[in-house]
């Protein structure tokens, strides 16, 4: 194994929850969001040599996660038709496992981050990952711009659009 | 599409995010709550694992195959008796078992299955098939070939005229090829049965230290099971699967094709092929290039990029990075497909005809396996 190897296989064991976590954000379902990560882990192994910089470790693994995160997802879109449920708002409530819409007032002031992290996973793709991870892996915008190959001000606008949207769907709840 | 900022919309962003700091943070606890399964750690550690071991073994073919290219290079015509010996997964037993030892009209080696074992040990069951390849001798070779009486007779002005370049048209007609076989047999025979034999030593060494460590692999699991306080219960009489298999997937009497696949299961699938292609003459590999000419890279090429157009176009749910609707994803902008090279595997089909393999992962996502691709004549 190659130093570089050794530094990635340990890297990616001391992330794999993060990784996990990520994937499983964008797929919801438990063995889709392993076959993912094993996915991500073959793929930079695989891809590795083409890692010049160790210092893009990080931003890089993120990159394969979400990628394969996003591959799977366009597959699966046509053959889960609950996915389109998802999308179009419906929250899956943990607690009594009813449906709920965003339209109940209710729903929206005892549950309101779980209905703001489930609009979160309904935006667009693009927007989605800029907020996962300025938010939740808590990533810089520089570093983003690393992860999505978008340049810095493409990042700004993503952030910007999707939080706007996200306003606009959680206003909607409440009124 | 709009992608700047105006200044206002940057006041804006910035007096958003202060507002939805909080609530974001609050979200952010959802996504962090999401269990993390028991299997994760298995998972990502074995994939580590059984990958580290795969490039050890392709360096090792690596290397076996750059010699061969040299060495084939320089024998040129010779490539007119060949034998292509591979190990396809997805050829069906019955037509492995039909080959397997038995002599074809004309052959010049045979592949016999020299072990035959299964057993079950600490939950894991092994089924194993070992192959060999055994060159056969001069009494075999005439009592096989019932055309040939003529052919081994003139195999002699064959040999007279040496390695005439003309002898490699004559590579996919039967007849002829015994004439270009026995013509050179007699300069090439040791050395070819030398390096069949270290082919066949090779594949037990593969077949044996694979046994092993795929056995080790779920020793240590079990133990990492239950050392993390796993019930027996909870290991719920967990197996392993683990399989050797061969299938010989072409073969006249100057090319032979098969494939060696190793298979465990229990996390997931893991499997794996060993392609070997061997000239029976000199017991050396073949290469893309001996078997389809100068043009090798171009054919393979054109034909893999048309296939895979194809598949995303007629059917569902196909996904080649770099193709389709992938081609202007900025995230694959440098993967997929680009060109075939002389570590590309490929295998021979029962039509003669070459199929480029690429592993799972590759040149698509995961989910789509392994890729095969047949190289056929263009129009």
């Amino acid at each position: 194994m190659t130093k570089m190897v050794e530094e990635l296989t340990s890297y990616i064991t001391q992330n794999q929850n993060r990784y996990y976590r990520l994937a499983y954000s964008y797929v919801k379902e438990e063995q889709a969001a392993l076959d993912v990560v094993q996915n991500a882990v073959v793929r930079a192994l695989e891809h590795v040599s083409e890692l010049r910089n160790r210092e893009y470790m990080g931003t890089w693994l993120y990159r394969i996660v979400i990628n394969e995160s996003i591959s799977y997802l366009r597959r699966s879109a046509r053959e889960m038709p609950c996915e389109q449920e998802i999308l179009n708002g419906a929250v899956q409530d943990r607690q009594t496992g009813q449906n709920t819409q965003f339209d109940d007032p209710q729903m929206i002031v005892t549950q309101k981050p779980e209905a703001l992290y489930t609009a979160i996973l309904s935006l667009p793709e693009t927007m989605q990952t800029v907020i996962k991870l300025y938010y939740f892996e808590e990533l810089t915008m520089p570093e983003i711009a690393a992860v999505t190959g978008m340049n810095l001000s493409t990042v700004k606008y993503r952030l910007y659009e999707g939080l706007r949207k996200l306003k606009l769907t959680m206003k909607e709840g409440v009124a | 599409m709009k992608e700047l900022l105006t200044k206002q919309e940057e006041e804006m962003l910035n007096k958003m995010m202060d507002a939805e700091e909080e609530s974001l943070r609050e979200a952010a606890e959802f996504y962090r709550n999401v269990p993390i399964p028991e299997s994760l750690q298995d998972m990502v550690a074995r994939t580590i694992e059984e990958h580290t071991e795969k490039e050890r073994g392709q360096d090792r073919m690596t290397r076996r195959k750059r010699k061969t290219v040299i060495l084939i290079r320089t024998i040129g015509a010779l490539a007119a008796a060949v034998i292509l010996f591979m190990i396809p997964l997805n050829m069906s037993e019955a037509f492995a078992k039909q080959m397997q030892g038995v002599p074809v009209l004309g052959v010049f080696a045979r592949v016999l299955t020299i072990r035959s074992y299964s057993y079950t040990e600490n939950d894991v069951n092994v089924n194993v098939q070992v192959p060999e390849i055994t060159l056969a001798d001069d009494e075999t070779a005439e009592n096989v070939q019932t055309p040939a009486d003529g052919g081994v007779a003139a195999g002699g002005a064959g040999a007279a005229a040496g390695d005439a370049a003309g002898d490699a048209e004559i590579l996919a007609d039967g007849g002829s090829g015994i004439l270009a076989d026995a013509g050179s047999a007699g300069s090439g025979e040791t050395s070819g049965a030398e390096k069949i034999a270290d082919v066949n030593a090779e594949i037990l060494r593969i077949v044996e230290t694979y046994e092993a460590d795929a056995k080790q692999r779920f020793e240590e699991y079990k133990e990492a099971f239950f050392a993390t306080g796993g019930t027996e219960e909870e290991w719920g009489g967990r197996t392993c699967e683990v399989n050797v298999e061969y299938a010989v997937t072409y073969q006249d009497n100057s090319r032979l094709s098969l494939i060696l696949t190793t298979t465990e299961s229990w996390v997931a699938v893991y499997a794996q092929r060993y392609y070997y292609n061997l000239d029976l003459q000199t017991g050396e590999t073949l290469t893309l290039r001996d078997l389809l000419g100068e043009n090798w890279k171009e054919r393979c090429n054109e034909c893999i990029t048309a296939e895979i157009e194809r598949r995303i176009a007629e059917e569902e749910d196909v996904v080649y990075w770099g193709y389709g609707p992938e081609a202007d994803d900025y995230m694959m902008a440098d993967e997929g497909f680009q060109s075939v090279s002389g570590q590309t595997n490929f295998y021979i089909n029962e039509n003669g005809n070459i199929v480029v393999c690429f592993d799972k992962y590759e040149i698509a996502p995961g989910y789509m396996g392994m890729q095969e691709f047949e190289i056929t004549d263009a129009e």
